[in-house]
């Protein structure tokens, strides 16, 4: 197991105990991690939406260098992900040559009955001359033919976005061709390492411990591009939380949102989705919250500053497994917290060495 | 057969302010709907079981309500799945701690009336403020020129079509307001369903309103108070993506030079960042958003994370070949797009 390891710029920044963790439980688990030392921020979603071009350039500037490599890329951060991955369906969209308002690989909701389902060639056939335009309503013998409210439209605008970034990128000698799979180190321990091999592993359960799974949203939605897990049923840092010998602990907000970006540009609303999550988690009698994303770990430490919300560590999911595996709490900078994390050591019986 | 437990939240407002979980034993022919199976109840079993519907097949958006706990179209949710999808649940729960006890016998089909909306009675709801949010957007076409001659149309190309399209097919059905987080946190958000409206006019050629639409959009709680969480997309029983067609609607408020929003002076941050270092530097967020002020009112925060040498001062590394990635901004700076 070998990714081109994409830290971002949270576990580069203000999240350094994150980017540590990391790499503590990745050499623990034998996953070998190639830094993409030149990669740009993704563009996080905000760059995305005030320059479509330019958020698409510098995503694709890190597929690119993943692809060279010849590795997936491996993030440690919900939007990373979902930027990464939205910036590489934006580019199969166009190597299809459909110029985009073609249908995603899957529907979000499967509880809801579509009439027919993507699968295998459900890409646009042979359509007549429409410039490469879905009509609505078309029928084409058997070929499957896109119809607005069958499947997920992807965005014909962004077609504009990939178009631009493809330029940009050729004036750099910059090119992506389309083979780079991104995950999260939350897939990659739930599906690569498994449940079972992870809890073969485990040499310090964390036993007595209740953790509160904050899963952040753009790691589950939209559930075409994020398909790993059932997105409004995810069951993943749950059965990882097990597998480390602590509890998983059962609350209303874990798939809520923690306000992070709106974070500063809508300030009390920020800080109510924030916070509320953290009471949630306390009053289900959690002794600290985890997440795998560090711009949730951010917004959920920054929402504990007002006097009524309750004090409760935020851990990073690494540290967690890290934990379990014996590491030593200080190589996982359990120490470097706003939130102090040492009640959830002393709950462990462990000290800062 | 599908045999089902619906657990359906009951409110009356003449009989007390509380509401009540009350269950259906129902065992339905396969292919049955959640719509179907409600209106079986209500046919057969109870009648003063409160909910709407006209059409039965997903034109209409009369039947949104929550499924399981997740806004849906009644008519356009398989009862089996989501039975399938209740057992799964409580199996889970099992696993973990202070989860509500398993419903005795099989788990139930829980169905609630749609969020961040007032209920009148069982799952119909009050969506007054809904459509007043609506309105707001102008749902309808605003050329200059009104009275054209009869016979003459309104042309627009494929391509150009394409581009509304997507968010041509809503039904209003409310799945996505009422899941919507942001609206949750504030409830003047103009919320995602006017958004897609608004999305649908703004990028439509034979509108004259564009910037109008835009710049009424850009205040306090229109479409910057998003909070992507990308429930609205997860959500839409017609499939539209509602929060990418926000995002887009963002954008071309920047080509409309619209930029005095904090949420924009917060992306722009980034691309300072990014054209500096490679990567965006989270400590100049605070004072690049809300101004002197708004860094003051993170001090607390600020001043821990001095103190844990997280927020030190200091220039960040850069990545490597940080020249490569300045040209980029440079040039997309340069190419009269949208960047600062």
């Amino acid at each position: 197991m070998k990714y081109a390891y994409y830290p971002g710029c949270y576990a580069k920044g203000t999240a350094p105990e994150l980017d540590a963790a990391t790499r503590a439980v990745c050499e623990a688990l034998d996953i070998g991690l190639v830094e993409l030392t030149a990669a740009p921020c993704c563009g996080a979603g905000d760059v995305q939406q005030i320059d479509g071009p330019l958020g698409q350039t510098l995503a694709e500037m890190t597929l690119a260098q993943a692809e060279e490599l010849g590795l997936d890329v491996l993030t440690v951060c919900n939007v990373c992900t979902l930027t990464l991955r939205q910036a590489a369906a934006g580019v199969a969209e166009e190597l299809k040559g459909d110029g985009g308002g073609a249908r995603c690989a899957a529907v979000a909701d499967p509880a809801c009955a579509v009439d027919e389902r993507p699968g295998e060639g459900s890409t646009v056939g042979d359509r007549p001359e429409t410039d490469g335009v879905p009509q609505p309503g078309e029928d084409d013998g058997d070929a499957v033919v896109v119809r607005p409210g069958v499947g997920h439209l992807w965005p014909a605008s962004s077609a504009v976005a990939v178009k631009e970034a493809k330029a940009a990128l050729a004036e750099q000698g910059i090119r992506y061709g389309g083979g780079v799979e991104v995950t999260h180190l939350l897939w990659a321990l739930w599906k690569q390492v498994g449940v079972t091999r992870l809890e073969s592993l485990v040499t310090r359960r964390l036993g007595g411990l209740r953790l509160a799974p904050f899963y952040g949203c753009q790691l589950l939605r939209p559930g075409d591009l994020n398909q790993d897990d059932v997105s409004d049923d995810p069951s993943a840092l749950e059965e990882l939380i097990e597998a480390c010998g602590a509890s998983p602990v059962a609350y209303g907000s874990r798939l809520r949102c923690c306000g992070w970006p709106v974070m500063y540009s809508r300030r009390r609303a920020a800080s109510s989705m924030a916070s509320a999550a953290v009471r949630s988690a306390a009053a289900a009698g959690a002794d600290a919250m985890v997440t795998p994303c560090p711009l949730c770990h951010a917004a959920l430490e920054a929402g504990q500053s007002g006097d009524d919300v309750p004090r409760l560590p935020i851990l990073h999911l690494p540290q967690v497994v890290g934990l379990a595996l014996g590491l030593e709490p200080s190589r996982l900078r359990l120490d470097d917290h706003l939130v102090d994390t040492r009640p959830v050591m002393a709950r462990l019986g462990l000290t800062f060495s | 057969m599908v045999t089902a437990t619906l657990a359906v939240r009951r409110f009356d407002p003449e009989q007390g302010e509380e509401s009540r979980w009350q269950r259906y034993d129902v065992e339905l022919p396969d292919g049955t709907t959640v719509l179907e199976a409600l209106m079986f109840v209500q046919e057969h079993v109870d009648g003063s079981l409160a909910f709407r519907r006209s059409c039965r097949h997903g034109v209409c958006g009369s039947c949104g309500m929550r499924v399981n706990g997740c806004a849906r179209l009644a008519c356009n949710t398989q009862l089996a799945a989501v039975v399938e999808e209740a057992e799964r649940r409580a199996a889970h729960a099992h696993h973990t701690v202070g989860a509500d006890a398993p419903d005795d016998g099989r788990p139930s089909v829980r169905i609630e009336p749609l969020g961040n909306m007032p209920v009148i009675k069982d799952l119909v709801t009050d969506m007054t403020v809904f459509w007043e949010k609506l309105r707001r957007v102008q749902p309808w076409l605003q050329p200059l020129d009104e009275s054209p001659s009869p016979d003459a149309e309104r042309r627009m190309t494929p391509a150009q079509y394409a581009v509304l399209a997507e968010g041509l097919m809503c039904v209003e059905c409310g799945a996505c307001y009422s899941d919507c987080i942001a609206v949750e946190a504030a409830p003047e958000f103009v919320g995602p369903t006017a958004l897609v409206k608004a999305y649908r006019y703004a990028y439509d050629v034979r509108d004259d309103q564009t910037h109008r639409r835009l710049y009424d959009l850009s205040d306090e709680h229109g479409m910057w108070e998003c909070t992507r969480c990308y429930t609205c997309t997860q959500r839409c029983p017609k499939h539209l993506r509602v929060r990418e067609l926000i995002g887009r609607l963002a954008e071309l408020s920047q080509i409309e030079g619209l930029s005095s929003d904090a949420a924009v002076k917060r992306a722009k941050a980034f691309v300072e960042g990014i054209e500096e270092t490679g990567r965006v530097d989270e400590r100049t967020l605070p004072l690049a958003t809300g101004g002197p002020q708004g860094a003051l009112g993170d001090l607390p925060a600020a001043a821990r994370a001095a103190a844990s040498g997280k927020m030190k001062l200091g220039k960040r590394e850069a990545v490597d070949d940080v020249e490569t990635v300045r040209r980029v901004v440079a040039r997309a700076k340069e190419s009269g797009g949208t960047t600062p």
